[in-house]
């Protein structure tokens, strides 16, 4: 009774009701809260372990951009970069095999898969993304209490306690290739073509002086079918080349090409012993500047077969070759007048030299600018007099080469004009031409000669200082200097002094913005092949000390100096056959771009990593 | 009187009232304690998300022809606009304390170039100095990466 009575009090007194209503529900309210504020905590440690997966990806990426481009791709210190990173960025602890790499031939990111089975995108190692970086972070979420004592419903029971989820945050980081090629100078200056033995070749007496290496390409770049036996010849006991090395494709030993019974052959270019310096070089070559089975590319053969394709800059212009009368008209100044042409597609007009009588023109005394012409005047084009007026007189024009004039064209002072179109440049006796700047055409050669010609112990040519190219090319229509003869070189006797653009006449070329910068003689490649040495000969002789300034061209034919003949200046060759007499000096110092023998290989080089996944 | 106090304190009208007056304030100062944590936890990954936004902002315009190159006056404005725009608070960054970039040689052995960047933001909390994580501070997190 006591107890019940007791009972009912307790059950009946409200007193103390909100201490245990807060007993009660205390702790539960204060589990729950906590349980928001430990799921608002995985968050938190999620954001700062994506943050921290993505600085330590990009850093180890860095690192591995680095380890590649100096050329150790298989180094690993990416992983130690990596771990360092993400230690520093929120102080979380991985193993190293939690910075992986895929690429198209690794992929060591099957820990990371086994510890975060979520797939790692397939572009990896692809194309589109060569190599990826990937940083795994894990962490199980702290055990807090309300974790341990929290529950949730369970299939099967009533209620199951919520397991503390492990945090995972991925950064996956591409990293992009890019290749391009790099380009070293070539250090060779002469350059011979044929697949022959004798693709150079020294003359009893003669002396190659090259402060430069000499290439012989023969067979593996013109010949790609034939077996490579390009060497160089020594044709005589005296004969002997000094040079900085010998490149050739021919299986040869250094004994088999520069000893022969004569004794040596090959010396080591030496500044002070050298000609001009010196009288020879007593240092034999040695065997490690000697390159056997080593094929040398022609650097030129696609810039100059462009430039003789149509509207290219080896294309002469056409020009005005022949004139006669065709009506006399009137009113013209008596005398020697010099008219010139109207009509036409023309950068610079023809100009004829005519005799006016009575005021008609009487009598053409000579072309004397051929002018520059996409198209000559059609019809019966008329002429602008160069003194008074007059009128009605009209004239009848041959489309052609140039005949080279000499020193005048009807009693008129003449000089070389750029730009023109000739059939060849013929200067002989005592005569001294200098060129004006600008390219010549030489089209085909005539029968004074074959193209680029000078003979007389007086004769002399030299150019301005700014430069000038000689194009060699065919001529035109059918016959003896047809669309099948293609001008060459035959400098018999007196002085050259030529400089190409770029040159200035010393001893290097300035790049320039010309197509024919360095360039002095560029010959069509389509000229006949010279199949043997000298059988279709380009000559350099003289009497003097002839001075090149440049690069000669001439891909398919034998270039050569004879006699006791010196070139000097900052001179180049590429021929198919070389054939040397005398001292000349070559020099790599006037080639267009790269020179001869540079070497052009393709570098693949990573950069910029991006976040990817 | 005497009597009125009695009879005061015998009585047992509004005993509830009292006693929710009583525990009131427990529980308000736990409630508050808790609000102050997740107050907290926002601060802290409101700076956190501010970083790291800065950092990748650098990392993202480091390339040649970015303005990140270096550090140059573009690239620190645009670090931090990038870090106005993660926290949603166009003025974060506008006491110079608050958003820091550095440009500068790894600390780390493996060397390398890297942007450090940091951001601060000031906490104050509704019950400072009760609990242990209810103390005015300035949050910071900053992120380091490797650039180079």
């Amino acid at each position: 009774m006591m107890i019940s009575q007791s009972q009912n009090q307790v059950w009946k007194c409200s007193a103390g009701a909100v201490a245990v209503v807060t007993a009660i529900v205390l702790p539960v309210i204060l589990g729950f809260a906590s349980l928001g504020t430990e799921v608002g905590h995985w968050y938190f440690t999620q954001r700062v372990m994506q943050g921290s997966a993505d600085a330590s990806a990009i850093s180890a990426a860095a690192q591995y951009i680095g380890d590649v481009n100096a050329g150790s791709p298989s180094s690993t210190t990416y992983q130690t970069v990596g771990v360092n990173y993400a230690l520093l960025n929120g102080n979380f602890t991985i193993p190293t095999s939690n910075v992986c790499l895929i690429t198209s031939s690794s992929n060591n990111c099957a820990p990371v898969l086994t510890l975060d089975a979520r797939p790692i995108s397939t572009q990896c190692g692809t194309s589109a993304a060569p190599a990826c970086i990937v940083v795994e972070i894990t962490q199980n979420t702290a055990t807090w209490l309300s974790t341990k004592a929290s529950f949730r419903p369970g299939v099967g029971k009533l209620v199951q306690a919520i397991p503390a989820p492990t945090l995972m945050a991925r950064s996956v980081v591409t990293i992009l290739s890019q290749t391009k090629t790099e380009t070293t100078a070539g250090a060779d200056c002469i350059l011979a073509l044929a697949n022959a033995t004798n693709a150079v070749t020294v003359e009893g007496g003669g002396d190659l002086v090259a402060k430069c290496g000499i290439a012989i390409d023969g067979g593996i770049d013109q010949n790609a079918s034939g077996t490579a036996i390009g060497g160089i010849h020594f044709n005589g006991s005296n004969s002997k080349t000094e040079a900085t090395n010998l490149v050739m494709t021919g299986n040869y030993t250094e004994n088999q090409e520069c000893v022969d019974a004569s004794g040596h052959h090959c010396y080591l270019w030496s500044a002070t012993q050298s000609p001009p310096a010196g009288t020879g070089s007593t240092t034999l070559l040695p065997a490690s500047d000697f390159y056997p089975n080593t094929a040398t590319q022609d650097p030129y053969a696609a810039t100059v077969a462009a430039m003789f394709q149509s509207g290219g800059i080896g294309v002469p212009p056409q020009g005005v070759a022949s004139v006669t009368i065709n009506t006399q008209g009137n009113g013209y100044t008596n005398g020697t007048r010099v008219f010139t042409l109207t009509g036409g597609s023309a950068s610079a007009p023809a100009k004829v030299v005519a005799t006016v009588s009575g005021g008609m023109v009487t009598a053409i005394l000579g072309v004397f600018d051929p002018g520059a012409y996409n198209t000559v005047p059609g019809g019966q084009p008329t002429g602008t007099p160069d003194i008074g007026g007059g009128s009605g007189g009209t004239f009848k024009l041959t489309e052609g080469c140039f005949a080279w004039p000499g020193t005048s064209v009807g009693g008129m002072p003449w000089t070389p004009i750029a730009g023109r179109k000739y059939c060849s440049i013929y200067n002989h006796g005592g005569t001294t031409i200098n060129f004006p700047t600008g390219n010549y055409y030489i089209a085909g050669g005539d029968s004074n000669c074959v193209g680029l010609c000078q003979s007389g112990n007086n004769a002399v040519m030299t150019s301005a200082v700014a430069g000038v190219t000689f194009f060699l090319t065919n001529g035109e229509g059918t016959g003896t200097y047809g669309s099948s003869s293609y001008a060459t070189i035959s400098i018999q006797s007196g002085t050259v002094n030529l400089c190409s653009p770029g040159t200035n006449c010393g001893t290097t070329c300035a790049a320039s913005t010309l197509a024919t910068e360095c360039m002095l003689v560029i010959q069509n490649p389509a000229a006949p092949l010279s199949t043997t040495l000298k059988s279709i000969n380009n000559i350099v002789n003289g009497n003097g000390k002839n001075t090149l300034a440049g690069l000669v061209y001439l891909p398919k034919q034998t270039f050569s100096t004879v006699g006791t003949s010196s070139i000097g200046g900052c001179f180049g060759v590429i021929a198919y056959y070389i054939d040397i007499g005398g001292t000349p000096e070559f020099s790599n110092g006037c080639l267009p771009g790269n020179g001869i023998g540079g070497t052009t290989t393709t570098v693949t080089t990573l950069s910029d990593p991006t976040l990817f996944q | 009187m005497l009597r009125a106090l009695r009879r005061f304190l015998r009585s047992s009208d509004a005993t509830a009232a009292v006693e929710a007056a009583i525990f009131a304030p427990i529980f308000v100062v736990f409630t508050l304690g808790i609000t102050d944590l997740g107050v907290g936890t926002f601060v802290g990954m409101t700076v956190n998300s501010a970083a790291q936004a800065g950092a990748a902002y650098a990392v993202i315009n480091s390339g040649s022809t970015g303005t990140c190159g270096s550090l140059t006056p573009a690239c620190i404005s645009g670090v931090q606009t990038a870090m106005n725009n993660a926290t949603g608070n166009s003025s974060f960054c506008t006491a110079s304390s608050a958003c820091q970039v550095a440009f500068n040689s790894c600390a780390d052995p493996n060397g390398g170039v890297c942007f450090i960047v940091t951001a601060n933001y000031l906490y104050s909390p509704i019950l400072p100095g009760l609990y242990s994580w209810a103390v005015s501070q300035t949050y910071s997190s900053t992120a380091t990466v490797r650039i180079q």
